[in-house]
This record gives structure tokens, sequence and C-alpha cells, in this order.
């Protein structure tokens, strides 16, 4: 009997229908065939005849075919070899994504572990680039912000400064590239007349200041040129909050004054929502209370200015330097402007916090390269188990590029889980961190998650995915197909060259894990240190309460001043448990402090106007440069400065006697070296008018007024009684609590002035605070290499672990021929430390390299710190053989004679 | 243009136009296979009318698809199984449909052209 099956299948077999819908008509029509055969035969054909007769039958071959073809075309599904080469895109990327869900789901913990990795290294990422989105990508929000600049003087030291009003007017005058320019000056100001007295920061700002920046008030107007005149009608321009807060949001701003310096401003126009410029000022006033200043070196005024259209950049400096060059010629010594920095405002209010943003944003990078490296560690492992699984498929006939598209989907759809789970961390993440942030991020308005941020994420996934996928694709579809699927045993699978890559990413995790904890070491040492480092004060048991009065510029008003202090450190000695209070005009570590050049004096010499002052100040030889401080007898005492030579101001100073000084250590030594500064005459006059000479007296230990990582300055302190300044800060200390004092010295304050609103710290904050950038930064770094320690860790500890199980038959030969359970674990240890070692030493080189970027960021531990890097080392080291001490156990514990039968 | 081509483009489009009438009709009354149902149209026509297996079960699977045959596969006992083809409702009233036009088909055919029963 023919075979009907054979001549049908050969003449259906291009269709490639559905196996199984094959089988049925292929079985359909061979019993027709049958059946006409057997027919024939009856009627007394010959066998050739029927046969003939039958193939007949299938003689429109071609016709059947087409035939089939369109009716069975809507059922043809995929052959069951998947990845064999089709044309369907969209239904083979639907079924790629399908199948790569039910991989994900086969092994839940893997996936969820993957997707967590991949969530935390996308989302630190994320975050970190959103905050540098907002801080350095998102332009300002003002109208053609990139032609604001920030305008300084330099003096021969390249040294960028504040500008002095003579200067400034030469400068506007001669640069024609700007549309506008205006100077301004912020500082706290005690303001009454709102619904409440209140202490906020503000600005005396000059006409131009609202049109330089481009935006325009929404109720009432700007400050107009001729109120830039000293004596003019004072004017006050306030913040949208302001107004709503301290004004109930009044529409008509007519009866609206405030007052402070004991001058009602009037209200002339309210700010739109959000503008604060610089950072958190509430109000604009006019500088009819702040007349121009001949004096070339009072350097009082920060300037901004609009370049015209189509000015460049190097145009405006070019003119503004050949302005600059040509004023210093004409006025010599009276000038220090050298030059003038001309900077994009953006860049100049980002300059602090650029080089620390992009070591983060380095960090979280490394951080997502190790959170990578352990994905694919365990998507090859993975693909080691479905080893069989790709070469059965690829011997069916499916395509290498099928395959690599099949693994590319399916780490797209982890990467795309993590993505989305990231961006839920970055979300979350930005609110932690601006939360934490010490407020001294500018524009943290600005930072969110934009499209920017979201495009960053997605192009991050993507790279990530590609890297993913084209690993993990590559290394399992290149195996040798024959090789794979003759191997019975797993100890066979995943093979040599398998591990060989998960060796080198768990060396490279270990390096960039090195290079972070190496960052973040040398960072807490840089803070360890500076916490050690003596401030020049007492910090403990001390509050500090800031306050601000009225500028006392006649004689009753100084004498009011002196007096008001008198009865409030009265009141606050009687607090129990208050021994000692001082005041000083500026506290340490808060900020804005006042310095400048003074004059040494002969015996029964004085000048008598500012302007001898400058001609005098030519000489260098009587010329001196201090900070200038005013305090008051007991400010010293309650501060434990120490007292190192003559005496402290007492109750024989008055203000009719000869005005005393009191100067540091520093200033002694380096304007007077090996000689005796106390008797010395000084006229520093230039920084309150006051022309009275001052004689030193005593020499105090210096203060790191500066911050705790910046040498004293040296400093001349005047006496409160006969110089009161207005700007005073009072401080507090005895046995008492410092939360138990805070409220009763806000009481005392009350019971003597209502109106004037004070801010308390205990000095422990204020030091705190100084140091809030370098703590926040440390708190970055370190949360980022601590994750990346654990992920390299997870990392080595999977990979012993999966060699321990895929060796299991080796170990169990090994102790079959006599090896000892000690000899085992050792082998499997000393793998674990041969892979660590390796990635330390090249983590040590890279860590040696790039340390050198954080320089700015240290302080007195240099960034080959050798203790740092060896302690980073051998942690690391030590925890990976940690991590690799429960597979070697597991290792010695194999059986064997069950390993030997093991699969 | 030869007449023998004009003939065999007749033949063949005529056979198209009637084969799933013809199938259908085979079916109506109770369910029969594909040898069969070949078989009887070759006979009913007295050898005017033949489909072969290439041209036969095509045109089955596609009624088949619309919905108006069945097929299933039957075992009897001592035979290998076969595979038989019902009429389904929709598949009666399609061939009564059908019937219809054909029928009027012919008659205005026989108008034309005079032909008439003999």
């Amino acid at each position: 009997m023919p075979d009907w099956n054979k001549e049908i299948r050969s003449r259906l077999a291009h269709l490639r229908l559905e196996p199984a819908r094959e089988a049925e008509i292929v079985e359909e029509l061979s019993q027709h065939l049958e059946d006409l055969y057997e027919e024939k035969l009856i009627e007394g054909s010959s066998e050739e005849e029927a046969l003939q007769a039958a193939l007949g039958e299938l003689s429109g071959e071609r016709q059947l075919a087409n035939e089939l073809r369109v009716t069975e075309s809507q059922v043809i599904r995929e052959p069951v070899v998947l990845g064999a080469g089709r044309v369907n895109m969209i239904a083979d990327l639907w079924q790629d994504l399908l199948y790569g869900f039910r991989v994900l789901l086969r092994q839940p913990v893997t996936s969820i572990i993957a997707v967590l990795t991949l969530a935390l290294g996308i989302g630190a990422n994320t975050a970190i680039f959103s905050v540098i989105n907002g801080l350095l990508l998102r332009p300002l929000p003002y109208p053609k912000s990139e032609q604001v600049m920030k305008i300084s003087q330099v003096d021969s030291k390249g040294q960028k400064m504040n500008f002095s009003d003579a200067n400034f007017d030469d400068i506007s005058a001669g640069a024609t590239s700007f549309e506008a320019m205006a100077q301004y000056s912020p500082r706290t100001f005690s303001l009454s007349g709102g619904s409440e007295p209140v202490r906020a920061p503000g600005a005396t700002v000059t006409s131009g200041f609202f049109k330089t920046l481009g935006v325009a008030p929404i109720m009432g107007r700007a400050i107009q040129p001729e109120e830039d005149r000293a004596g003019s009608a004072p004017v006050i321009v306030v913040s949208y909050n302001f107004w709503q807060r301290y004004l109930g949001g009044a529409s008509d701003l007519s009866a609206k004054t405030l007052t402070f310096y004991d001058q009602p401003h009037q209200v002339i126009g309210v700010m739109p929502q959000g503008f604060s410029f610089p950072a958190g000022v509430e109000f604009w006033i006019s500088r009819s209370l702040s007349p121009k200043l001949p004096s070339r070196t009072a350097h009082n005024w920060q300037v901004i200015g609009r370049l015209k259209d189509g000015a460049s950049l190097e145009q405006a400096r070019l003119e503004a330097t050949t302005v600059a060059r040509l004023m210093k010629r004409e006025q010599g010594d009276k000038s220090w402007m050298e030059d003038v920095a001309i900077v994009p405002l953006q860049e100049e209010m980002t300059a602090r916090v650029r080089p620390a943003l992009m070591i983060l944003m380095g960090a979280v990078v490394f951080l997502l390269l190790i959170a990578c490296a352990n994905v694919v560690n365990l998507l090859l492992a993975q693909a080691a188990a479905r080893q069989k699984e790709v070469s059965v498929r690829l011997a069916l006939g499916a395509t290498r590029g099928r395959m690599i598209r099949q693994f590319l989907t399916e780490s797209l759809l982890l990467v795309f889980l993590g993505a989305g789970l990231g961006l839920l961390l970055a979300w979350w993440g930005i609110d932690t961190l601006l939360a934490f942030e010490p407020g001294n991020l500018p524009r943290t308005g600005d930072v969110g998650l934009d499209y920017r941020v979201m495009l960053f994420a997605g192009l991050i996934s993507l790279l990530t995915a590609s890297l993913l996928g084209f690993i993990t694709a590559w290394r399992s579809t290149s195996q040798n197909l024959n090789e794979t699927l003759k191997a019975t045993s797993r100890s066979q699978l995943g093979g040599s060259t398998g591990r060989g890559t998960r060796n080198l990413l768990v060396i490279a995790q270990f390096a960039m894990t090195l290079i972070l904890l190496t960052g973040a070491g040398l960072m807490a040492r840089s803070l360890i240190s500076l916490l050690s480092v003596d401030p020049g004060f007492r910090t403990e048991k001390s509050v500090v309460m800031y306050l601000s009065h009225t500028f006392p510029d006649n004689e009753a008003a100084r004498v009011r001043l002196v007096n008001f202090h008198e009865q409030l450190r009265e009141r606050l000695r009687a607090i129990p448990g208050v021994e000692d209070v001082g005041g000083v005009n500026s506290f340490p570590l808060s900020g804005a402090q006042n310095n400048g050049t003074f004059l040494i004096m002969q015996p029964n010499e004085n000048i008598t106007a500012l302007s001898d002052f400058e001609r005098l100040s030519r000489d260098p030889q009587r010329t001196g440069h201090a900070d200038y401080r005013i305090a008051d007898e007991g400010y010293f005492k309650t501060m434990g400065i120490p007292l190192l030579r003559g005496r402290l101001f007492n109750s024989t100073d008055g203000p009719d006697t000869q005005h005393v000084a009191v100067i540091s250590e520093s200033l002694a030594a380096k304007r007077w070296p090996g000689e005796d500064p106390l008797g010395k005459l000084i006229q520093f006059g230039n920084m309150d008018g006051n022309l009275k000479l001052f004689t030193i007296v005593g020499i105090v230990g210096d203060v790191r007024e500066y911050g705790l990582d910046a040498e004293p300055r040296p400093t001349f302190y005047g006496y409160f009684k006969q110089r009161p300044f207005s700007s005073y800060s009072v401080v507090l200390h005895g046995s008492a609590d410092e939360t138990a004092v805070i409220p009763a010295a806000r009481n005392a304050l009350r019971q003597l002035d209502a109106n004037l609103p004070p801010r308390f710290r205990t000095v422990n904050e204020v030091v705190s605070a100084s140091i809030a950038d370098r703590r926040f930064n440390l708190l970055l770094l370190g949360a980022f290499a601590g994750t990346a320690l654990l992920l390299a860790v997870i990392g080595i500890y999977g990979v012993t672990s999966y060699s321990v199980t895929l060796r299991t038959q080796e170990i169990g030969v090994r102790m079959a021929l006599g090896a000892l359970p000690g000899n085992i674990f050792r082998m499997i240890m000393l793998e674990g430390l041969v892979l660590a070692s390796l990635g330390v030493v090249i983590g040590l080189i890279g860590a040696f390299v790039l340390t050198r970027l954080i320089v700015s960021m240290l302080f007195g531990v240099p960034p080959h710190d050798p203790l740092t890097f060896a302690l980073v080392a051998s942690l690391l080291v030590a925890i990976a053989l940690t991590a690799c001490y429960f597979p070697a156990r597991r290792a010695t514990k194999v059986d064997p004679l069950i390993a030997l039968r093991y699969e | 243009m030869p007449m023998a081509y004009i003939e065999s483009i007749f033949d063949r489009e005529l056979k198209k136009g009637s084969a799933e009438l013809l199938i259908l009709s085979l079916v109506e009354h109770r369910p029969r296979h594909g040898y069969e149902i070949s078989k009887l149209i070759e006979e009913r026509s007295e050898g005017v009318l033949r489909f072969n297996v290439a041209s036969l079960y095509p045109l089955l699977y596609r009624l088949e698809r619309r919905g108006w045959v069945d097929g299933r596969w039957v075992e009897k006992a001592g035979q290998r199984r076969r595979r038989y083809y019902r009429l389904t409702t929709e598949g009666k009233k399609v061939l009564a449909a059908q019937r219809h036009t054909w029928r009027e088909f012919v008659i205005a055919i026989e108008r034309v052209t005079g032909l008439e029963h003999a």
C-alpha cells in the first residue's frame, strides 16, 4: 500500500501549517485517496492504475496549496519553535512581552530583587539629577534670564569683591553692552507697621533692579530713578507673600507704610508670587537712607546687569575690563578695582554647590553601574538555568538575533518596572533630600520632576536595559549548541566563560564600591577633624539672641541704644541659671561680617575728615586690615575667649573717655610682629563715621568667625558703650539648660521692647549649622556608598554561592579523593578573596585618581590619606570574606556520595 | 479565441458557482464524509460534475470556516475514524437562499436562451 501521508505531507510542507491542523488534513486526505485506491482495485484496476488514479486526485496540487493557504491563513499560529524566522514584528514583540512576564513570574524572588536593585539605581540617579536640573539646568525664572549677569570688582589678587558706589558709577557709565545695571545690598531688618513686628530679610536696591531682572510689580509701581537720591521719600516694594501675610493682601497700598530705621517707608508695589531675589528676600527698599559714599574702598554693593539684546558676554567683559584698567590708572591706590568679573547670574548663584552636585552625580552613576552588575549577575544565573531552553530553540531554528531580542525585551521589562518604582523612589527621595538639606541650596523651589527629569530617567532606563539585555543575550546565546545539548549535568552548564563574565562584574563592583567608600571615608574624616577644631569660643550651654535696631545716627539715639542694652543685660542676668551675658555686633559663624582698612596713628595726631583717611591710607606703613567688631565687657567672658595680655573693656571706659579696643592674637602677630601692640593708636572711623581714635588695651584669643574650616582672621574689637552698633547679638551662658533660657530671655526682651523681634539659636546650633553642608554631602555620599556596599556584598555572595552549586560534583570528587573539608573551605574562600582583592586593587587605583576631585570638600585630611584607603580596603575585603563564608561552609557539607549522583 | 478554451472557462466558472450549493445539498439530511460527497456528486451528475481532492477539501474547509457545515471525527467499530460533515443551522439558511437564487438564475437563463426542459 502506498504511503499517502508522505505524498500529501510533501505537497503541504511549504505551507507551514500549524502541526496539529496539518496532521488532521493529511489524515483526511489520505483516507480519501485510500478509499479511491481500494475502490479502483475492486473495480478491477491494476495496482499501478489505481495508484495513478489516486495520485491524479492531487494533480491540482498548486490549487490545493493555494486554496488551503487562503482558508487556513486565519489560523496560522506561531510554530512551536519560538523565535524561528518570522516577519510580524508587533506580534513578536507582544509575544516576547508575554513570554518575558512569564519568565519573570517563574522566579519571583529573583525578579523582585532585580527590580528593587534597578529601582534603587535609577531612583538615586533621578533624584540627584532633578536637583542638578532644578539648580543648574533650568533657567532662572526671569525673562531672557541668560542675559542677566552678576558683576563684581576684582582686586590685584584676582579676588572678587562687592562694588563701591564710585566704582559702580564709573563702570555703569562705561559699559554700553548693558541695558540696565543695579546695586543691591541684602540684610535683615526689623520692621513694624504690618500686622505684627517682624525681623525679615530685605534688600536695599537701586531703581534699575527690577528692570535688570525683567520683572515688574503686579500691583503698584517699582522704585523710580529719582528715588535713588539720598533724602528722597523712602519707599518699599514687598513680595507677594509679605503682602499677604503682613499687609492682609490690601488692594489699596496708599495707606500702607512700614517703619524701620525709625523712618516710615511708603509701600508702593507688590512683586509677583515666587519672586525673591536675592534668595529669601521679602522686600526691597529704595536707598534714600543710604547716601552715596565717595570712598572707592567701601565695598558695600552687589551688582547685577542685563546685557542688551545681541550683546555678547565676551564683548561686555572686554569693555568692562577696559574701563576698569583706565580707572585704575586714574585712581591709583584709591581704588582696589583692577578688573571686573562678569558671570551669568545662574552660574554665580550655583557656583558654590556645583562641585558637590557633580560629585554626587558621579556617585549615583557608579551606584547604577553596580546595581546593573548585580542584575546582570542575576540574569546570567537565570540564563544559565535556561541554557537548555535557549539551545533547544536555537536548534529548532530560532535565529540568534531573535533570541537576543527576546532577552532584550525581558530586560526592558525588568528595567521598565524598576524605572517606575525608581521614579516613585525619586519623587519621595527629592522631598526627603530637601527636608534634610540645611537650607544652603539655592533655588530648591525649582527642584522637582519635570519633563527633563523624566527624559533623563527614560534615557538611563533605556541605556540600562540595553546594557543588561545585550550582555545577558550575548553570553547565553554564544554557547556551543551541541555541547550544551549534550550536557546532562548542571555542572557543565553556565560554562567557564559565563563564570568569567560574572567574576569580572564582581571585580568591577568592588572597584566602584571602594571608590565610593573612599570618598565617603575621606569626607567623614574631614567632618571629624572639623568637629575637633577649637572654634576659639565656648559652645556648651550658650544661647545667642540676634537683634537689630534702628541705626543710631545721632547722639540721643546712641545713648538710648546703650541704655537699652544695659537694661537688657541686667534682666537677662537675672534669669536663674544664667551667669554671664555679653554682646557683639556680629556673631561668629553667622554670615556676613564687616572688615576694612585701619590707620595706625601717632600720639597727638588725628584726622578731621574721611578724605584725610584716604590720603593717609596710601602709605602701607601705617595701614592694616582687620575684621571689625563691636563688643561689650561681658562678651569675652561669656564666650570663653581668653584674655592673653592687657585688659578687657571695663566700667572706667565711658562714651567720653579715650575709646578703647581689644585685638585678636592673630592681628597682633600679623601687624605688629615682635612689637607690643598695647597702647597703639588706631583710626578705624571708616567703619562707622566716628573719627575718635582707639587705643589698643588688650589682646584676646583667636576666633574662627568664618567657619571651622577657615583660618581665624585678624580681628579688631571696639567697645559697644563707645561705638554703639545697630545689629547686636546677645550671648547668654550659665548652668541652665538652653531650652529653659530661651523663653525666659524672650520674655525679658518683651518687657523691655515689645516691638523688637528676636531670633534665638543655641551656640551649638550655630556651629552645627556652619558645617551642615558638609554633613549633608557626607550623608548623601555615605548613603550611596553604603548602598553600593550592600549591592557588592549581594553580588559576591551570589557569585560564590552559585559557583559552589555548580561545582558540587567537583567538590564531591575532591572529597571522595581525600580532600578535607578545610581544604574545600579554603578553596572557596580563596576564590572570593581573589575576586575581592582584584576589585580592591583596581578600586584603589581609581580612588587615587578620583579623590583629587573632592579636595575642595575635604578638611584636615589629604585626598590620598593612607589611613582612609587602608581602612576602606580592609573593610571591603573583610566584608567580602564574610559574604563568602556561608557558601564556603555549605561546600564543606557536601556529601561525596550524594554529590556524585547529583543530576 | 479557440472554442475549447472558452468552454473550459465556462465550465470552471459554472462549477465554482454551483459547488457550494452541491455540497450543502448533499449534507442537508445526513452527515457525510469527503469521499462520499465526491462520489455522490460524480454519480448523481452522471459523471458531468467531478471534484478531485485538491478542489473538494479546500472548499469543505472554507464552508466549515464560515460555519455552514460542521466537520467531526467519527469512529466506528473496526474502522478508521472518518471526518463527517453536517449542515449547521446557519448552513440551512444559506442553502435555502442559494437554492432560491439558483432557481431564479436557471429560470432567467431559460427565458433568455429559450432553453426548455425536454
